[in-house]
């Protein structure tokens, strides 16, 4: 029997937790430790911390001068200079790499119990064997999943079973979904399972409102959206290209869709269209938290998308107001606490 | 020197008095008048000029928030309002019998200034009348060749109004 061991993590975006808690799911075929999300640092086996942010950079010192028993892990792009009992983990999150750090992570809480248990198969087998079920990092995204399936096939309305016989009924043209034994966390996990492990059904109209008769419709939208972003993993969707030319074709409603600010200044630089680069370079933000965005607003067919890219415009306006203007904003958000 | 500010516009009813009263350090100064027409089955009275409310920032550099009157017969006064505005916030009604058209009124007339500056649309009292829905907003906006933000809001709501305004400042800085 697998143990069961929990992971508690600090400073992850939103995006970042959401990927980690798919990821999690892929453990469950593990013969030795099954991880599961925790949101309590004391009964977690493991801490993943974002060293990235100043916060976290602080914290990670912190949880090693405590010397509790469980595992710390660091995630972020410069982890050298850290104390050789904390795991590092590299950016973006990908599920392989996340994989084999757990299983270090589980052997270490474990006293190397867990790894007696896989015997001295190499790690890189050991992932293999993990990941089998879904796909490592390098294909992620590419592959067909049951959200790529979904936001291609707009019209239809789609029954999507998983192994265990639970079902969710997507109206995929009326923006709906209809599930009755699953929790949204647990719809989300759907969409993100390849396409080998559900069944779809299409359905009829009839077949659709005899099977919903009782069943509550709830808005596909947010659903979509927090399942793009959290299998994006910073690469595009298929048929989109790296260098291609972006544009929204409507404002997607961050209201109802979480209010990212970022994706808020992604939305009003996508009005009038540009590169991930020209994305990237003119919020500093990373190039895959631009595609995360980007995928998402595919997933919703808010783009539109053209292969080759064109300049953007550049802006009109002189640096000295800029800045002046930048100025005023900031202190008009400081004074609204926005 | 002109005042820096913010205009609030849409029908009369749609909250826009209610808005800047959320938001501003004061209550609104308004110059409203007992509603006499169809509007007053909606509510008492009516804005005929125009609603101020003001905030102060830390440097003591005053903004002002300016609501229109919401009728077009007030359209004069719509033209001397926006003069140093910084941006455009349009509330619509979604109770009233065509908030597509409505909107379309808002932004033909104000479509000098939101060239200039830039526009986020509010739609009140979509919990009582949910037709048009922001699809469908957002729909009619594409088909005018237009991408601005929508959302329903509340104007009650102090954070549905700040949502707006932060989403206004994001797209000015961005343009």
């Amino acid at each position: 029997m697998p143990q069961t061991l929990q992971l508690f993590s600090s400073q992850l975006s939103v995006s970042n937790l959401l990927t980690l808690k798919i990821f999690l799911g892929l453990t469950k075929t593990d013969r030795i430790a099954v991880w599961e999300y925790t949101d309590s640092a004391e009964a977690a086996a493991a801490v993943l911390i974002d060293t990235d942010t100043s916060e976290g950079n602080l914290q990670i010192k912190e949880w090693v001068n405590r010397k509790k028993p469980q595992v710390v892990i660091a995630f972020g792009n410069n982890n050298l200079g850290l104390p050789s009992d904390v795991l590092s983990l590299s950016r973006p999150l990908r599920s392989a790499e996340l994989l084999a750090v757990l299983q270090q992570a589980a052997s270490r809480f474990t006293g190397g119990s867990a790894d007696k248990g896989r015997g001295h198969v190499p790690v890189s087998t050991q992932v293999g064997a993990l990941a089998k079920e879904a796909d490592t990092s390098a294909s992620f995204v590419q592959t067909n999943r049951v959200l790529t399936v979904l936001y291609k096939d707009n019209d239809k309305v789609l029954k999507v079973i998983d192994r265990m016989g639970r079902s969710v009924i997507f109206d995929v043209g009326r923006r709906r979904y209809y599930a009755t034994n699953l929790v949204r966390t647990e719809v989300e996990d759907l969409l993100a399972s390849p396409l080998r492990s559900v069944q779809i059904q299409e359905m009829g109209s009839s077949e659709l409102a005899k099977e919903i008769q009782n069943i509550k419709a709830q808005d596909s939208d947010p659903l979509l959206w927090t399942a793009a972003l959290a299998i994006s993993n910073g690469q595009l969707l298929p048929g989109l290209a790296p260098q291609g030319f972006y544009r929204l074709n409507r404002w997607p409603d961050l209201k109802k869709l979480g209010a990212d600010p970022l994706h808020m200044k992604l939305a009003a630089l996508l009005r009038s269209g540009g590169s991930i680069d020209h994305f990237s370079h003119f919020t500093k933000a990373p190039v895959e938290s631009i595609i995360d965005f980007i995928n998402a607003c595919q997933v919703l067919h808010y783009l539109e998308y053209q292969q080759k890219s064109t300049p953007a415009a550049a802006p009109v306006e002189q640096k000295k107001s800029g800045d002046e203007k930048r100025g005023l904003f900031a202190r008009i958000r400081s004074r609204l606490g926005i | 020197m002109k005042q820096i500010k913010f205009i609030f516009t849409g029908p009369p009813g749609a909250g826009k008095t209610t808005a800047i009263a959320t938001i501003s350090e004061f209550p609104p100064v308004s110059t409203d008048v007992f509603s006499t027409d169809g509007l007053s089955k909606l509510k008492d009275t009516t804005t005929v000029a125009m609603d101020f409310g003001q905030i102060t920032l830390e440097n003591g550099q005053k903004i002002g928030l300016y609501g229109t009157p919401g009728q077009r017969r007030f359209k004069f006064m719509w033209d001397i309002l926006i003069q140093g505005g910084l941006g455009l916030i349009v509330l619509i009604d979604n109770r009233r019998p065509e908030p597509l058209k409505d909107l379309s009124m808002y932004l033909d007339n104000f479509a000098e200034f939101i060239e200039q500056t830039d526009a986020v649309i509010g739609v009140t009292c979509m919990d009582i009348k949910d037709t048009p829905t922001l699809d469908d907003y957002q729909e009619f906006l594409k088909e005018r060749g237009q991408i601005y933000p929508a959302f329903a809001v509340d104007a009650r709501s102090k954070d549905d109004v700040l949502f707006l305004l932060n989403t206004l400042l994001t797209c000015l800085e961005t343009s």
